[in-house]
């Protein structure tokens, strides 16, 4: 886990170059609402074999994750639990996330928001979203990270 | 020269551009001492699992002559790193523009370290990874802008520069500007964010 704190952070935007396979809309950055005291479920579903891959998490608040408290964080899959709870603890109403990764160039401690990068959100009967990612290339694989993110 | 069976476990970093450092790798007109007087010539393909020839020098062969090495692509991206094995000889090569001095020997300013490190990001950039608008601005200096949110990237010391982190290309990273912020709060903040 990365811990960060800062400011200034995006709304949700949905990608301008990339769109699923079926020509829905593609999530650059997503952004949900939530409240005070709720908690967050981040489950890793699968992680396709390129590269290292995470999520990266906001608020402009503070959020809660093993008795550590930080405005934002990234969880990866190779080192965060299976499904990692994530209190909100301060908030001013919205959680914003997106995938991250490490193409292993060393470059920056994470990268993210590529030209070409996007996740198609899919709302579950039980409530939760599954977010299938894709970061990097000319075409397109929403296999590379699937997560999903349950709120109580 | 000749074939010769050889190992190590050597690993070198070439103090170039990787575009430049690419091209002197595998464009024959270009192919000159590239590795610190190891190697002379690589004459392979830039995808993993192909097999060329990689020409030393005789400081890096056994018998202290000229020689032929078979060479394997373990990984490759193009314009950003590229691992081969020599047997078990590994390169790594890494951009340093960002941290030559100029030309009269100076280290350059902020401003030229930052242009400079565009210009690198460009050249070891992944397909897809910015829009042909972005890698147009990145060539001539210029951070690229968030394809949506269009405010420019930043670039991150990593040691800070009051803690002694320099303009040097291992500490500098590139972030968005939220990013930016929540892991250096004491940040240039240049203006509204969204």
């Amino acid at each position: 886990m990365t811990e960060l704190n800062g400011s200034h952070l995006p709304d949700g935007k949905l990608s301008e170059a990339v769109r699923g396979p079926d020509g829905q809309p593609a999530v650059m950055i997503d952004s949900i609402v939530v409240v005070p005291g709720q908690r967050v479920a981040l489950t890793f579903e699968t992680v396709g074999p390129r590269w290292r891959q995470g999520v990266f998490l906001a608020t402009n608040g503070q959020l809660m994750t093993a008795n550590e408290a930080s405005r934002a964080l990234v969880l990866w899959s190779d080192t965060a639990p299976t499904t990692s709870l994530i209190e909100i603890a301060e908030t001013d109403g919205r959680l914003v996330l997106y995938n991250v990764w490490d193409s292993g160039r060393g470059i920056r401690r994470f990268e993210s928001q590529s030209h070409t990068s996007g996740m198609l959100v899919e709302k579950l009967a039980d409530g939760s979203r599954r977010y299938s990612c894709t970061d990097i290339g000319a075409v397109p694989d929403f296999g590379r990270l699937v997560f999903r993110i349950s709120i109580d | 020269m000749e074939w010769i069976d050889f190992s190590t476990d050597h690993e070198s970093i070439v103090p170039a551009p990787p575009g430049l450092v690419w091209r002197h790798l595998v464009e024959p007109s270009l192919m000159s001492q590239s590795n610190a007087g190891t190697i002379v010539a690589v004459t392979v393909e830039g995808q993993p699992g192909m097999v060329g020839r990689s020409f030393f020098t005789e400081r890096t062969c056994e018998r202290h002559r000229p020689c032929i090495l078979k060479t394997k692509v373990l990984k490759s991206e193009p314009l950003s790193r590229w691992a081969t094995l020599t047997e078990t000889e590994e390169f790594s090569l890494r951009e340093t523009r960002s941290a030559t001095p100029t030309a009269a020997g100076n280290w350059p300013a902020w401003s030229t370290v930052r242009a400079r490190s565009w210009k690198d990001a460009a050249d070891s950039a992944m397909e897809g990874e910015y829009s042909a608008t972005n890698l147009a601005r990145m060539e001539v200096g210029k951070p690229p802008l968030h394809d949506v949110v269009e405010v420019p990237m930043e670039l991150n010391h990593i040691t800070p520069r009051w803690q002694g982190g320099g303009h040097t290309l291992d500490n500098l990273e590139p972030l968005w500007p939220w990013e930016h912020a929540d892991i250096d709060p004491y940040r240039f903040d240049t203006g509204e964010r969204p």
